[in-house]
């Protein structure tokens, strides 16, 4: 698997969000605190270390973490969806793993208000996005060609000028290597194919085989 | 303490305890069979309901002694590959949410369709009457009983 380990400073998320249209940011509230755009300055760093919840396989896999608890409101498979759905994969081709307890990058790993979504759909959103985009800038590196005319669709990378096609785990460690962007644009809600759409739970198999998911399971080394 | 002959999954076991231990206790910490829950403890809500010869039965209050040359059934003895119609069944109606009770609510649900195949809305609502799921999938569950009965 290729990391793609990069993390984008507090401006440029700021500048994204507001790319992304305000009424993301301004909806964007603390547990119902009163919404203005200030209060983007309290937003959590957690959703800008992009590694804490995305790889990419050569395989063309792609792993997102769950940062938030799962307790029945199945955000273990809603928020990776978030993810999923700036990236351009396929759903089928998404592993989904639960983030471990970090508070160096992620904060807010808690379940109530019912705000797991709500606080975290810029953010997602945005480490989809960058993804993407430097996914779409090795791409046009590699072919040398302008990135605006690539395109991305469910995990494969276009250059319909010239008939080139990558999948992404064949872009996966270039794009690595590319700088974050200062600002990456999201999807037009109208574009989106997962988003909206019911998709099932990612943990079913393991529920319905009893295998151990929950705090009674946990057992301690040794005993 | 005695040693208490059990038949688990098809599979002989040998267990050294005290004989008002709750089967429940030997499943998950004598034999590591962890899907079976503890929800309560008092028989009360279902999510450890396990069969006994066939007959959905909660653990949490079952002597172990109880139960030496019965079948015990748990969630992990319910099919191999996690196949048996119950569970395909819930996977395609995408019962759970959190998932705590579902192998409790599983369990009535096979022992409910062994005995009685096509059962009517009125039969299943009393025989899953006794498995409490506190993300209220109940809509699903019955859902899915049907579509386990209708394969």
């Amino acid at each position: 698997m290729t990391l793609l380990k990069t993390s984008i400073d507090r401006r440029s998320f700021l500048k994204i969000s507001a790319l992304a249209g305000g009424g993301f940011m301004l909806s964007f509230s603390w547990l119902g605190c009163e919404s203005n755009p200030k209060d983007a300055l309290t937003l959590p760093k957690e959703w800008f270390e992009l590694s804490g919840y995305l790889k990419i396989g050569e395989n063309g896999v792609v792993t997102i973490m769950s940062p938030n608890p799962e307790i029945g409101q199945n955000v273990k498979t809603s928020m990776p969806m978030i993810v999923a759905e700036e990236v351009d994969v396929d759903w089928k081709n998404v592993i989904v793993e639960q983030a471990p307890l970090n508070t160096e990058i992620f904060t807010r790993q808690l379940a109530g208000g019912s705000q797991s979504i709500r606080q975290s759909w810029p953010g997602l959103r945005m480490a989809g996005a960058t993804a993407r985009h430097m996914l779409r800038e090795a791409a046009a590196a590699t072919w040398k060609v302008p990135v605006n005319e690539i395109t991305t669709e469910l995990g494969t990378v276009y250059h319909k000028p010239s008939g080139k096609s990558a999948g992404y785990g064949e872009l996966a460690s270039a794009a690595a290597k590319i700088p974050v962007p200062k600002e990456v644009k999201l999807k037009d809600v109208k574009d989106f194919k997962i988003i909206g759409t019911p998709r099932k739970n990612v943990d079913g198999l393991k529920i319905v085989t009893g295998q151990p998911l929950f705090g009674l399971d946990y057992r301690k080394r040794g005993c | 303490m005695p040693i208490f002959n059990l038949k688990i999954n098809g599979k002989k076991q040998q267990i050294d305890v005290d004989p008002n231990t709750p089967l429940l206790w030997v499943l998950r910490d004598h034999l590591n069979l962890q899907g079976t829950k503890f929800g309560c403890g008092m028989a009360m809500c279902g999510a450890c309901t396990i069969h006994l010869d066939d007959v959905a039965t909660r653990s949490c209050v079952l002597p172990v002694s109880s139960v030496v040359d019965k079948e015990i059934t748990t969630i992990e003895g319910l099919s191999e590959k996690g196949d048996h119609p119950v569970q395909k069944a819930w996977l395609e109606i995408d019962v759970p949410q959190c998932g705590y009770c579902q192998a409790g609510q599983i369990m009535s649900a096979a022992a409910l369709l062994k005995s009685n195949p096509k059962p009517s809305d009125e039969e299943i609502e009393a025989a899953m009457n006794g498995n409490i799921c506190r993300c209220a999938t109940y809509v699903r569950i019955k859902q899915a009983i049907k579509t386990a009965s209708n394969y």
